[in-house]
């Protein structure tokens, strides 16, 4: 009880601040791409916003494939590897099109948001090109607000210039999103409990494993407004960062989908980030190109992984 | 567009042949893991022991270690290294290991936790460790102190996993407890902090403070630093698993070798080492008192665990290797991190594994070892072990005492419980620095551990920081003047005490004040920085200078403008400053010097190069004024000013304003200097009034020196078809061959055509081939040039060693011309080109090293003059650095990887080695190995060993070239003497004699050659003159054996006509130099001193097998003469110095 009673201010907060613009739904068979930064990155090794959005449509067909990485902003600047960020950028539109998504979750601005208003500009005409560059006119996009730092204590830096910054930042996505007719996820950091010993993040900035947990309902609510499947509150971790353990029922189910969620995320990351890229794929493939076979063979593995989430999912309808 | 991926293969120092199982394929006996048989193979010096203090089953594949307080060893082990398997779960693990008794035998291993990808470094600390895993640096918390993680945290996220033996690794806890780690060449990192993102592509040493994430680069570069350690003042070193340079001194901030778009760096101590994994400065009461401050790391592809010294030398140090720790010949000891243990012993991990690395062999060779690991023990039995200390038990007070500690690792975990108690310690600290005995032995040092607690908790200290800054102990001052860095924002006035620091006594405080003031946003620290300029400026300072002076360019070149600032009215000062910036914008305040004739004689070349490379026209107006009126007064001056005209031209296109035919008086300059520099700028501007007189030069059958070279050149700047008549028929008429030649160079770029029939033409005639080289160089530097040659030699039969001389350039070119070879080849009538072996011959051949190579034989075949082995390669600190450095090549090449590398050169090029072919917008071609690149320039070295600057905005093209070593090289060996010189390679590094030791021997000689000048010289004189500088006598390089010995039948024999009976022998002379980096005694070790005689510089010296000399600071030559009637022994010269004084040794190289 206490647990539902402590997301209620969140959830409040954003029936005030929902957005007008046309409400967004997930089809069965959709197929999601997430882009972003290190908010992005850091969910697949936690998957509650995953799970939250995969089990409020239990009969829904919806995959997601992740392609955050730490540092990354709408230029691509952390996904140059060996070549400039330009490469790294066609690289990524090109890993898009090969997902072929229906969805794409965009989680830019975090970084660029360090430029303060003189970096607004180019941010906004860069955060357009990306959109368009990514062509497919069936895409449905939504783009996520960037998430504000928490106060922490000393001697962490004073967040708020930086938090004035993202409101800047945050309302140009929005203004975006209703000009592109995209859906617009007004992303706000959850107070602490005061009786908890943690907060959603450890250093003010970037999500825990609680942290996913306690923003998944915004992600809901934003996304899934008529949805009828589970929420998380049964598998709330603890103040440890890890799961709750004894779960029962649909209880342990969800946990379930989620660990699994979790697998299947890793298996892709090893599959589009393999360590050793240098000798497998890289200018020193003719050392160890031949085993660039086993990377392929990752695909199988993440399939019978979304095979076990599907099974899962309709579980959680059946028990609903 | 530069192709980075292309560019960073170049970088690469991995051995690595393009096929994969090259390397290490003949391995085929794969020892019995016995840890007890490999501990037999251990040979240590005299006095230690070595004992086994944990193995497999309970450890595996440890790959870095670290102790905690309570003396527990914690580990961080792989066995999924090198790349997960598709479904493979990924288990890795952190272990700690518990020696309960103190015996030195590790009792009980806890598995902190496990489920890790390969994790590649752990530090203990903050109630469980930090650990560097795949993209993330982790933190695990231990709730109820059971070793087992109750927590895991992300702390960072988003380092780089290209390569999985260059990810995040060697994490280590600096003298201030910042957390120290370091990424390998390989890796792109981008990493969120509350601060920003911090970014950091290839390798680099980053400094983190874990509460607040405050996240920067200490140092960038090096290729695969896995080794990191303070000595006890704070200076911070550094070692290369992948580079060549031994020790590395770390200048906060500086580049090192392959740190990506640096236009600078800076180099290890030991360069010509093998790799190195791991670094811990020992000490204690525990080892021996010449053991004291050892720098220990490990040599793992050649089984060693060495021991170096280091001496100060300037600003920097002086390295020098000692016998091993550990040798040995088991072929998977594998020692990858050391070190010092809570009872004084040196612990050592040795990952145990036959294949090392995973670029060579296949990821899923079945000979990787995932299983086995140890830790072994050395100790020295001429003293107890000592009993460990009980540090988290003990009280505030008892604890500060023990940063007095004589044990560095007492000081260092007793830090760490301190800085965990946090800021409760403070009143504690406060009253333990305020009763620091100042007339105590070490109370400077005391005082700094003080000092850096303060920095640890992070609360500034001034009055301790002042008193530091004024203590006599130089190391103390150079390691506060790093901490004025830290404390910037909150002390008084950080510059004023900076100013103070960079004129310090010691070279060393200035370095740390200079590169402090880097760090400090304000036009006034260049100006003072660049105080340091005042005093003796050695490698490391200068470099500290440069890298200032650019890193605060964007603070310091607007105030200049705004005449902020005005470096006092220094011309040098300002000068360094604008050149290491790049600075365009702010010449005119040097050029206002130099009017003023405020610039002295000294400072004026660097002046002139600065305004030559960023001057405006208006600039270069002044320049050239200054010219014209020094033309007959300072030629020296003139010149200078004209060269660097000629600079800014070539590089910039930029030229004076204003009328620029007055050059012509310093045409007509008697000085050749002058003269030469203005007929070239005439072409070059293309002034068309002086065409006459450039004209008259190039006709005037009289003139010599470099004035029809230059005209040459000038007429070939003008281009006009009347400049290639005139050309043309310089070029086919019958003056002497340089004027020709000269002309034939030059015609090149306007009429090649012409250009090449002249040139067939001219070589027809060159019997044996001199002078040859340049010209076919001329044309291989032309676009289409090997081209119109190829079509010009068709049908024309030219001499054989012209022929061979014109091959030997197309090879150095590391380009590919085929048709070109096929073309001489057939014009010269001779046989060559690659071998490529099928796989029958290569057995064939690998047994025929095996059954009748002989590594003696072989030496003698490397040694000959014709195949010119040195030229390219060193073997130890001598030798030439074109191609690979093979001091350990026999310890990782196998023969069937030599003998490829030999016959057919370009099928295996070692990563460091491909050359570039870079084409001009001019269509100028360039080719060599590319050595760096800065913001403007690619720099190249050539086959000679040259380096050369292509300016990148002239770059039009780029494309990856061919080996620089020469095909066909050992053609005229038979199969015998080729069986002998692989024998002999794959013995280097390998068998003790062909391995080079640590002693300091002469390898790098000059020897006198017999012609007539030098006989001539000798009979006037006496053979004392062999010792002067004189310059008719003609020298040529020679280096020693492996061994160390020059041997006498190898050295020319000068018979001086009436000193030598005609049936006695004559003498032969030797010349080395000796670099002192102070004043010293030093001893020289000779072999035998039969039938020597020898002069320091020019002073006879009275040799014995000791010979004691005295040395001032700089460069000594010392000769050699050896009477051959009386010695038939061969020569070695060893030096010796006394420990701890500054360092001596020969002068290596080239």
């Amino acid at each position: 009880m206490r647990n539902i009673l402590g997301c209620l201010p969140v959830i409040l907060c954003l029936c005030t601040a929902q957005p007008a613009a046309a409400e967004f739904e997930f089809r069965d068979g959709d197929r999601v791409v997430l882009l972003g930064g290190t908010l992005i990155e850091r969910e697949q090794r936690y998957g509650y916003w995953e799970t939250a959005l995969t089990a409020a449509h239990p009969e829904r067909s919806i995959t997601f494939r992740n392609l955050g990485w730490s540092g990354d902003t709408v230029w691509a600047e952390s996904r140059g590897i060996f070549d400039p960020p330009a490469q790294g950028y066609a690289r990524m539109l090109e890993l898009v099109g090969e997902l072929d998504p229906t969805v794409i979750i965009v989680g830019y601005g975090n970084n660029e948001a360090f430029a303060g208003e003189s970096g607004l500009e180019s941010f906004v005409a860069q955060y357009n090109k990306l959109l368009d560059d990514i062509d497919g006119e069936q895409i449905r996009f939504i783009l996520l607000a960037p998430l504000p730092m928490e106060q922490a204590s000393s001697p962490l830096p004073d967040v708020s210039p930086y938090n004035d910054n993202v409101q800047l930042y945050a309302a140009a996505i929005e203004s975006i999103a209703a000009e592109r007719d995209a859906t617009f996820v007004p992303l706000t950091m959850p107070q602490r409990e005061s009786d908890s010993e943690r907060g959603p993040t450890d250093n003010g900035q970037h999500l825990t494993a609680y942290g996913y947990w306690s923003t998944a309902p915004q992600l809901r609510a934003a996304l899934c407004g008529g949805a009828d499947g589970p929420a998380l509150d049964p598998i709330r971790p603890t103040p440890t960062g890890r799961p709750p353990t004894d779960l029962e029922g649909s209880a342990a189910t969800l946990e379930d989908l989620r660990t699994t969620i979790v697998r299947k995320n890793e298996l892709f990351f090893h599959r589009w980030r393999p360590q050793n890229i240098t000798y497998l794929f890289g200018f020193r493939k003719h050392e160890q190109g031949n085993n660039a076979v086993e990377i392929a063979q990752f695909d199988p593995l993440i399939a019978e992984q979304e095979q076990h989430i599907a099974k899962l999912r309709s579980s959680l309808a059946v028990s609903q | 567009m530069l192709n980075r991926l292309i560019a960073l293969s170049l970088f690469v120092s991995l051995i690595g042949a393009p096929q994969t199982a090259h390397a290490q394929r003949d391995l085929k006996v794969i020892p019995p893991p016995d840890p007890e048989l490999e501990r037999e193979t251990f040979i240590l010096p005299e006095g230690f022991e070595v004992n086994l203090f944990a193995a497999d089953p309970v450890i595996a594949k440890p790959i870095q270690m670290n102790f905690d307080p309570q003396g527990r060893l914690w580990i961080a082990s792989s066995e999924v290294y090198p790349q997960i398997k598709p479904g493979q779960e990924a288990t890795d693990r952190i272990l700690v290991l518990e020696d309960l008794d103190g015996d030195g035998v590790s009792d009980k291993t806890h598995v902190f936790t496990e489920g890790l990808l390969i994790p590649t470094g752990v530090a203990p600390g903050d109630g469980g460790c930090y650990v560097g895993a795949s993209t993330e640096l982790l933190h695990f918390r231990d709730n109820d102190g059971d070793l087992k993680a109750d927590e895991e945290r992300v702390v960072l996220s988003g380092f780089g996993t290209e390569d999985t033996h260059h990810i995040l690794h060697t994490l280590r806890w600096g003298p201030a407890q910042l957390l120290y780690f370091s990424q390998s060449i390989y890796i792109h990192s981008h990493i969120e902090t509350p601060w920003g993102v911090r970014r950091l592509n290839a390798g680099g040493i980053w400094q983190f403070r874990p509460e607040n994430l405050q996240l920067q680069v200490f140092a960038r570069g090096l290729v695969n630093s896995w080794g990191t350690d303070f000595d006890d003042y704070g200076t911070t070193f550094a070692t290369d698993g992948a580079g060549g340079e031994g020790i590395n001194y770390i200048v906060p901030g500086a580049s090192y070798l392959t740190a990506f778009a640096a236009p600078r760096i800076l180099h290890g101590l030991n360069p010509g080492s093998p790799k190195h994994c791991g670094l811990e400065i020992v000490g204690g009461r525990h080892l021996p008192e010449d053991w004291q401050g050892s720098f220990i790391t490990n040599d793992f592809r050649g089984h060693r665990v060495c021991r170096f010294v280091l001496t100060e030398q300037g600003s920097g140090f002086y390295s020098q290797e000692q016998q091993e720790v550990i040798k040995s010949d088991h072929v998977a000891f594998r020692p990858v991190d050391v070190k010092l243990g809570p009872d004084g012993a040196i612990y050592i991990a040795d990952w145990y594994n036959p294949i090392i690395q995973h670029g060579e062999v296949d990821f899923r060779d079945p000979r990787r070892d995932h299983t086995h690991g140890r830790i072994w023990r050395v100790t020295y039995t001429g003293n107890e072990t000592l009993d460990r200390p009980d540090l988290v038990n003990m009280e505030t007070p008892e604890l500060l005492d023990q940063l007095r500690s004589p044990e560095p690792w007492t000081r260092r975990q007793a830090k760490r419980v301190l800085k965990e108690r946090g800021p409760v310690i403070l009143p504690n600290l406060k009253a333990w620095a305020h009763r620091l005995d100042n007339t105590q032995y070490d109370d400077h040092r005391h005082r700094l551990e003080a000092l850096w607690m303060y920095q640890a908790l992070d609360v500034v200290e001034p009055e301790l920081l002042y008193s530091l800054l004024n203590c006599s102990t130089a190391d103390a001052r150079a390691a506060a003047v790093r901490v004025i860095g830290h404390w910037q924002d909150r002390l008084d006035n950080p510059l004023g005490l900076l100013e103070t620091a960079v004129s310090d006594e010691h070279p060393r405080v200035r370095l740390e004040a200079v590169r402090v003031l880097g760090e400090i946003a304000r036009p006034e620290s260049v100006e003072i920085a660049m105080q340091a300029l005042d005093a003796e400026v050695d490698e490391w300072l200068d470099y500290s200078l440069w890298l200032t002076a650019r890193d605060l360019a964007p603070v310091w070149q607007p105030a200049l403008q705004d005449g902020q600032i005005d470096f006092g009215g220094n011309a040098r000062h300002l000068a360094f400053a604008l050149k290491s910036a790049g600075s365009t914008a702010a010449v005119p305040s040097l050029t206002r010097l130099l009017v003023a004739g405020e610039v002295s004689d000294a400072d004026l070349p660097g002046v002139l190069d600065v305004i030559g490379e960023f001057g405006s026209p208006d600039d270069l107006r002044i320049v050239f004024e200054q010219a014209l009126s020094a033309a007959e007064q300072s030629p020296g001056i003139s010149a200078a000013c004209l060269q660097s005209l000629l600079n800014a031209h070539a590089r910039r296109s930029v030229t004076p304003a204003g009328d620029l035919t007055p050059l012509s008086t310093a045409i007509d300059s008697q000085h050749p200097n002058v003269s030469s520099a203005a007929v070239r700028l005439a072409g070059a501007w293309r002034i068309a009034d002086l065409w006459p007189k450039v004209v008259a030069i190039a006709e005037d059958a009289q003139t010599n020196g470099s004035r029809p070279a230059a005209a040459m050149q000038a007429i070939a700047a003008y281009g006009s078809d009347e400049a290639a008549d005139l050309l043309q028929t310089i070029a086919e008429s019958d003056r002497p061959p340089p004027v020709r030649q000269a002309a034939i160079v030059n015609l090149i770029a306007i009429r090649p055509q012409a250009a090449a029939a002249a040139a067939v033409n001219f070589v027809e005639s060159l019997q044996r081939g001199e002078g040859a080289e340049p010209l076919f160089r001329a044309f291989l530097a032309r676009q289409d040039g090997a081209n119109r040659l190829t079509a010009a030699l068709a049908d024309k039969t030219i001499p054989e060693d012209v022929a061979v001389i014109a091959l030997r350039t197309v090879t150095a070119s590391g380009q590919q011309f085929p048709e070109l070879v096929a073309a001489l080849t057939a014009a010269g009538n001779i046989t060559s080109g690659p071998r490529k072996l099928s796989a029958e011959e290569m057995q064939a051949m690998v047994e025929s090293v095996q059954n009748i190579g002989d590594p003696a034989r072989g030496e003698a075949v490397f040694r000959r003059a014709e195949l010119a082995c040195f030229k390219c390669h060193a073997i130890g600190n001598a030798g030439g650095v074109v191609g690979p450095n093979l001091v350990s090549l026999g310890a990782t090449a196998q023969l069937d990887y030599l003998i490829d590398s030999i016959l057919d050169p370009n099928k295996a090029v070692k990563e460091n080695y491909h050359t570039v072919v870079v084409l001009t917008d001019e269509g100028q071609v360039f080719s060599g190995i590319k050595v760096r690149q800065s913001d403007t320039d690619l720099i190249l070295r050539d086959a000679e060993d040259k380096e050369i600057a292509v300016p990148l905005n002239q770059i039009e093209e780029q494309s990856p070239g061919v080996s620089l070593m020469p095909t066909g090289v050992v053609d005229k060996l038979t199969q015998q003497e080729l069986s002998d010189l692989i024998a002999f390679l794959s013995a280097l590094g390998r068998l003790p004699e062909y391995t080079i030791g640590q002693n300091q021997v002469a390898r790098r000689w000059d020897v006198l050659l017999p012609t007539d000048q030098t006989v001539f010289r000798l009979r006037r004189t006496s053979y004392a003159a062999a010792a002067s500088d004189h310059p008719e006598l003609a020298w040529q390089r020679i280096y020693s054996r492996v061994s160390g010995d020059v041997p006498l039948a190898e050295l020319p024999e000068i018979r001086v006509p009436g000193r030598v009976p005609p049936d006695g022998r004559g003498m032969s002379f030797l010349r080395c130099e000796i670099e002192a980096a102070g004043a010293n005694n030093a001893r020289l070790l000779l072999n035998s001193p039969d039938g020597l005689s020898a002069w320091l510089d020019e002073q006879p010296l009275d040799l014995a097998a000791e010979t004691e000399i005295m040395l001032t600071p700089g460069r000594h030559r010392l000769t050699i003469g050896i009477d051959r009637s009386v010695r038939t022994d061969d020569l070695r010269v060893e030096l010796k110095t006394p420990a701890g004084a500054p360092a001596v040794q020969f002068v290596g190289g080239k």
